[in-house]
């Protein structure tokens, strides 16, 4: 288990994460108000959805209702991949984004929203929590599980909407 | 005399530490076994067996192992040369920039090669052809100037030193840009992708005549080409350059590229391009990743089989000088909670997964284990190495 301020390139980090762990990733939350991708190279959107090519990941994406179109092509790049759920919240402001994979989990929350600014430009703070145990025996593990009923929770709220 | 890692361990014979040697270790598979003998023997398989030459791209993260696979397949090559002849050149890539033509790489390959060796090869062609090498060597698509500093190179003999001709031609071939070589009657100095293409192509051609062999250049760390996407004249020299190398049509030499990365699609223009890819063929595009749970496992075990002399470790069991009720060789040189805490620790974090990152550490805690006059490994030297 390991908790780790980080306070550069928070999002690379995460889509280092996802990289490594593709071949073993079968769900990911990416919960962020706003949600931006150059859509190529070393952006982290491209490089999550990149990584998740060819694997049955469940991903599921909790953003504002784009207004921007920018935002909107962001969430179009995470809609290619196939098994995926998008929702919509007005009042959004939590910023989580969680791996699960077969024997270990990570999660990550804290300023950063899923933009190329945030992760480069901005001056972000997040904590980030890793563990191969599962349940909520071990200190971190329970943490993350906690992160996780979070996440299924927000899902499930009234204003909370899947985005056709 | 301080201690060392080798005496503390019981490694064996010449080893000083839990690292391989690319060169010494050259037949040793630590890792990515099933890549090597799968995707990479099989695309040399498939390759020689359609009568093709060897074109390949291994890409990965650094330090996964790419240059030790390929020092590997070299190994490979020299255990299986009656079904699959071939003689690899490795070289690294040395400095590019923006501005850094193909001679950057074809330099060094025939520097590898050696003037020495060239010379033999070219008069070994002409007694295994009969025929005239100039004349030979441009009808097989080498370009003029090329194929006529290839022949100047018969004005020295094998066993002697090569007169001033013939290292100004060598020097022609390897791009360098010298007033004597229009001296010698060879013309402009060596600057378009096909000239620099024409001498690998003309190796090739003498390397398959004199030693019946296929020719590959493997050219290591290409990830320093990526300085090159930044300039549009020098990336198009290099693109043809590439192209000519992967096209079918070059049934003559094979090639090589290894680049360290994050993923297919981060890699330098200059190979990454459509044109190239699509000659090359995706299954020649080859992937080395970071080792999961179970293959830092197995990573772990080679290691040990291959570095501990365990006759000694268990010598030193009997005599009491490592705790027996800690020992067991499955885990050697760990306690149990060391084993699994080191194991869990490359499973939580997968990005650092890497046999150099895995050899790093475990030369570190080994370290801390023996400053702390501990013969096994436990969680405190993991702790002391921020793991």
């Amino acid at each position: 288990m390991s908790i780790k301020i980080i306070t550069d390139g928070v999002l690379s980090s995460f889509a280092d994460l996802v990289q490594a762990n593709s071949r073993r990733l079968y769900r990911l939350w990416l919960i962020a108000p706003w949600i931006g991708s150059a859509d190529s190279g070393i952006d982290p959107v491209y490089r999550i959805v990149e990584a998740m090519k060819g694997t049955a990941c469940r991903l599921i994406v909790i953003t504002r209702p784009p207004a921007a179109v920018w935002h909107l092509n962001a969430i179009n790049s995470l809609r290619r991949h196939p098994n995926h759920e998008v929702f919509g919240s007005a009042a959004l402001h939590s910023k989580l984004y969680i791996a699960e994979c077969n024997g270990f989990r990570a999660a990550i929350f804290g300023s950063p929203n899923l933009t190329p600014a945030a992760d480069e430009q901005n001056k972000e703070l997040a904590v980030e929590f890793r563990s191969t145990r599962s349940g909520r025996e071990e200190p971190v593990s329970a943490v993350i599980s906690e992160l996780m009923s979070y996440a299924s929770a927000l899902r499930m709220q009234d204003d909370v909407r899947p985005l056709e | 005399m301080p201690r060392t890692l080798a005496e503390w361990f019981h490694l064996s014979p010449g080893r000083s530490s839990f690292k391989p040697n690319v060169q010494r270790d050259r037949q040793s598979v630590f890792c990515h076994e099933s890549q090597i003998n799968g995707e990479i023997v099989m695309s040399i398989e498939r390759r020689f067996a359609a009568g093709q030459t060897v074109k390949m791209v291994l890409y990965g993260d650094w330090g996964v192992g790419k240059t030790h696979s390929i020092n590997h397949v070299s190994w490979w090559f020299e255990q299986n040369s009656k079904d699959f002849p071939a003689k690899t050149i490795l070289v690294e890539l040395g400095d590019i920039t923006s501005k850094s033509r193909f001679d950057q790489l074809v330099g060094p390959f025939l520097e590898r090669i050696g003037l020495r060796e060239l010379i033999k090869l070219v008069h070994g062609y002409q007694g295994a052809t009969g025929k005239h090498v100039v004349a030979d060597l441009k009808s097989k698509g080498v370009s003029g100037d090329v194929a006529e500093a290839f022949g100047k190179l018969l004005l020295a003999s094998p066993e002697e030193t090569p007169p001033p001709a013939v290292v100004t031609s060598f020097d022609f071939l390897r791009g360098i840009r010298s007033k004597e070589s229009a001296n010698i009657g060879l013309g402009e100095p060596l600057a378009q992708s096909d000239d620099f293409y024409s001498v690998l192509l003309a190796c090739g051609l003498l390397v398959r005549a004199v030693e019946g062999r296929q020719l590959i250049f493997v050219a290591d760390e290409a990830a320093k080409l990526e300085d090159i996407d930044n300039d549009d004249a020098t990336r198009r020299h290099w693109i043809a350059a590439n192209r000519a190398i992967f096209d079918d049509n070059n049934d003559v030499f094979g090639f090589v590229y290894t680049l360290s990365g994050k993923g297919e699609k981060n890699m330098p223009t200059v190979i990454s391009d459509a044109q190239i890819i699509s000659r090359l063929g995706s299954s020649n595009l080859i992937e080395l990743q970071n080792l999961d749970p179970t293959d830092v496992t197995t990573f772990l075990g080679k290691l040990r089989d291959a570095f501990v002399d365990k006759a000694a470790v268990e010598a030193a069991v009997s005599s009491g000088e490592i705790n027996a009720k800690e020992y067991d060789w499955t885990r050697y040189p760990f306690t149990d909670d060391g084993w699994r805490e080191f194991l869990d620790y490359w499973n939580m974090n997968q990005e650092q997964a890497k046999p150099r990152e895995i050899c790093d550490k475990l030369d570190d805690v080994g370290f801390r284990a023996m400053k702390d006059d501990l013969k096994l490994i436990g969680p405190d030297s993991l702790r002391k190495a921020k793991m």
